[in-house]
């Protein structure tokens, strides 16, 4: 029985590290031919390299003159640090509201704020670009920054406002017995039990915000302004020389900081969303 | 223990809200620094509102170019643009690069909000901005500003809308048969003569589908072959928004691959079926076939894909007509922005792009081969291997052939797509020659008739 049972489990894990394996053969692919020379990446299609260079990433990392794609990277942690601070700071604060405090209109504010997620971008593209256009914000990082600044993210509110609503109303009441007003109990209560929720709002937020390629692509204009998603697609032009080499070396550049990310905080993400009622 | 997870918990807070403090502080600084500059962008444009005839040489001119492409043309484009910063002092270009990916999605947003750039890089679409009246028409400037004198007569017409030139043409492209020359020489196949017919084409392919394994003759030329089919019979695809060929004709193409695949010249319906129009990924570049059409442009991106050595050669002949069909078709424009506050200053750079042997050196082929004949021999006589190919076809297609430049079919992505359906429905057997023509041309007059209205 025991033995079975042994050899069930570890039937399963290696059918699943199978699947896994299948699953990540395109990433693998990628980062193979990030070694390859530019004219062996189409033309041999085995994983490992016959000839292996740097050259990719060297042209790459150069990818035109004047410009490194370290100020790429530069710009997008740049954007996606102040996005997650941001994000952390006042969707808390707009949820915090919503689960907690009594205000008039309270169900109807709620309503609008959930629409903003259901409205799609593309509806609000132009008269958004016009507005900034009109703050003289264009090829700024702007545009990318400020609005999360006034808790725009509507999502991240909605989920901060199910784990707020999970925290005991015991909590806040003997903290207001020993005399704690709505910030006190916000900063040491609430904020101080809510880390997963936090963690899964930073990951998201930064995920996002860096892999994020169409409102920079439209807000941006010259390239010292310009992020990853940006400069990776620099070297693509679909109906000329694209350089394949140099995409893939930069994209597994790319990918670290999000995929470093990622691994770190696994725990807490799934943790973060199994606790705000968000069960998918 | 629980307690000192809570005192961790409340030092990330305040890390959190100490470091809002920081970057908001940094936000407003980095504030001041636009706001420090908007003054100095409106002047500029105050300045462009004075009178902008006036185009003395201290008045400061700021203009912005966007165009897309890949690493090598940003690099050679920004080249060129400091070189005309250079001999115009008081003009400064700002580049405004990207892919092509969101480019003319952000395009339509700026034209939208009045926020374009000053000149703009067109493909094929230039005709639906002109349509939306964004374009700035350039007849003013031409032979004072602008020479066009040089530029080849019908790259120019393929700017020209309604009766106003709306750009320039930044290169032309012509198709060619991209050869195999590696696959040839190995198969022990002598390379055919350069001016060959369609049955000496079918003979060489089925040469190769016998005597090299996994390989097939050629790949199916597709609409843009039928193009060329036409050209041949001195014909053309659609002129004034009536169709230029009838149901006939297209019975004949289909007729010729059916009987192509059955002979073996032609590529498996499997596998032209998969085919991508990335030529990295291409049938001849995976080794599949031997022989593809390609637009000469994309010779390069070929040829860097594989280590076999390629060859581009002009379109099998009519036997009948002696024609080969092969046209130049423009590949990217340049033009102004409607709007702009300097029509002139946009004028004079156009003409610099173009006519400039120096800057026109600089760029290459990388836009197609120059429409400028003066800049074409400049360049052939230091062009590079590849390069050197591209200009003698684009050079042979010249001298060989007087087909006209017809744009694609209005509709193109329907037109295109039941060309394609039905094509493949012979290839895989579904329906007869006769019965795919029938339904393609019933279909295809539909879609005439629609864009008509």
């Amino acid at each position: 029985m025991g033995m079975s049972m042994k050899w069930q489990k570890m039937l399963v894990h290696i059918f699943i590290i199978g699947v896994g394996i299948f699953m990540l053969y395109p990433v693998l692919w990628m980062v193979f031919s990030s070694f390859k020379p530019e004219r062996l990446i189409f033309s041999e299609p085995g994983l490992w390299p016959r000839e292996v260079t740097l050259e990719n990433y060297f042209k790459g990392w150069h990818v035109v003159r004047d410009t490194t794609f370290g100020l790429f990277f530069k710009n997008s942690f740049m954007i996606s640090a102040v996005c997650v601070i941001a994000n952390l700071v006042t969707c808390s604060m707009a949820a915090y509201a919503f689960a907690r405090m009594k205000f008039p209109l309270k169900k109807l504010w709620f309503a609008c704020m959930l629409m903003t997620i259901m409205l799609p971008a593309h509806v609000t593209l132009v008269p958004q670009y016009s507005i900034f256009h009109s703050l003289g914000w264009i090829d700024t990082k702007l545009p990318l920054i400020v609005p999360k600044i006034f808790a725009t993210d509507a999502f991240f509110i909605f989920l901060m406002v199910q784990f707020f609503r999970g925290i005991p109303r015991d909590l806040d009441e003997s903290a207001t017995i020993d005399g704690c007003g709505p910030i006190k109990i916000y900063m040491k209560i609430i904020l101080p039990l809510a880390v997963p929720a936090l963690i899964t709002t930073s990951i998201f937020t930064f995920i996002w915000t860096w892999d994020d390629f169409f409102s920079q692509v439209l807000y941006l204009n010259t390239v010292q302004n310009f992020t990853v998603p940006l400069g990776l697609r620099l070297f693509l032009d679909s109906q000329g020389d694209s350089s394949w080499g140099a995409v893939f070396a930069m994209s597994i550049l790319s990918l670290m900081p999000t995929a470093t990310i990622f691994f770190i905080f696994q725990k807490y993400i799934v943790e973060g969303i199994t606790t705000t009622g968000l069960k998918g | 223990m629980k307690g000192v997870a809570i005192l961790k918990k409340k030092w990330f807070v305040h890390v959190c809200v100490l470091l809002l403090v920081v970057v908001l502080a940094a936000c407003s600084s980095s504030n001041n620094g636009t706001s420090e500059n908007t003054p100095n962008a409106s002047n500029s444009s105050n300045q462009g509102g004075t009178p902008s005839e006036s185009s003395t040489t201290d008045e400061q001119i700021e203009l912005r170019m966007t165009w897309w492409g890949g690493q090598e043309r940003h690099d050679r484009t920004l080249e060129v643009i400091e070189m005309y910063e250079a001999k115009n002092p008081n003009v400064k270009i700002v580049a405004e690069y990207s892919g092509f990916d969101g480019y003319f999605d952000k395009l339509t947003t700026q034209f939208a909000a009045g926020n374009a750039p000053d000149i703009i890089q067109y493909g094929g679409n230039l005709n639906d901005f002109v349509a939306r009246g964004v374009v700035l028409p350039l007849d003013e400037y031409v032979g004072g500003a602008l020479d066009l004198s040089k530029h080849d007569q019908s790259m120019i017409d393929a700017a020209t809308m309604d009766g106003k030139l709306y750009g320039v043409t930044l290169g032309s492209n012509g198709w060619g048969v991209l050869v195999n020359k590696t696959a040839f020489e190995q198969a022990g196949v002598p390379l055919p003569s350069p001016e060959w017919t369609w049955e000496e084409f079918e003979q060489a392919a089925i040469q190769i589908t016998e005597n090299v394994e996994g390989m097939y003759g050629t790949a199916d030329f597709e609409e843009d072959g039928f193009g060329i089919f036409l050209a041949q019979r001195g014909k053309v695809v659609h002129e004034n928004g009536k169709l230029g060929f009838n149901d006939q004709d297209v019975k004949d193409w289909f007729q010729m691959w059916d009987g192509f695949r059955n002979s073996g010249a032609a590529v498996i319906p499997e596998i032209q079926a998969a085919a991508t129009q990335t030529p990295e990924q291409s049938l001849i570049v995976k080794g599949d076939v031997a022989m593809q059409l390609i637009a000469s442009n994309q010779y390069g991106a070929y040829s860097n894909a594989t280590e076999d050595q390629f060859a581009l050669y002009l379109p099998p002949n009519n036997s009948d007509t002696g024609e080969n069909g092969a046209s130049l078709r423009p590949s990217q424009f340049l033009s102004g922005y409607a709007e702009t506050e300097h029509p002139e200053e946009v004028a004079k750079f156009l003409a610099f792009f173009t006519n400039d042997l120096d800057a026109t050196a600089v760029l290459g082929n990388d836009r197609g081969a120059p429409v400028n004949s003066e800049v074409r021999e400049n360049l052939i006589s230091n062009a590079s291997e590849i390069d050197e190919v591209i200009f003698s076809y684009i050079q042979t297609v010249s001298q060989t052939s007087d087909a006209p430049y017809v744009p694609n079919l209005p509709g193109y992505n329907e037109t295109q797509a039941l060309f394609k359906r039905a094509a493949e429905k012979i290839a895989f057997g579904e329906a007869s020659v006769e019965d795919a023509t029938n339904e393609y041309w019933t279909e295809v007059q539909k879609v005439m008739e629609k864009y008509e209205q």
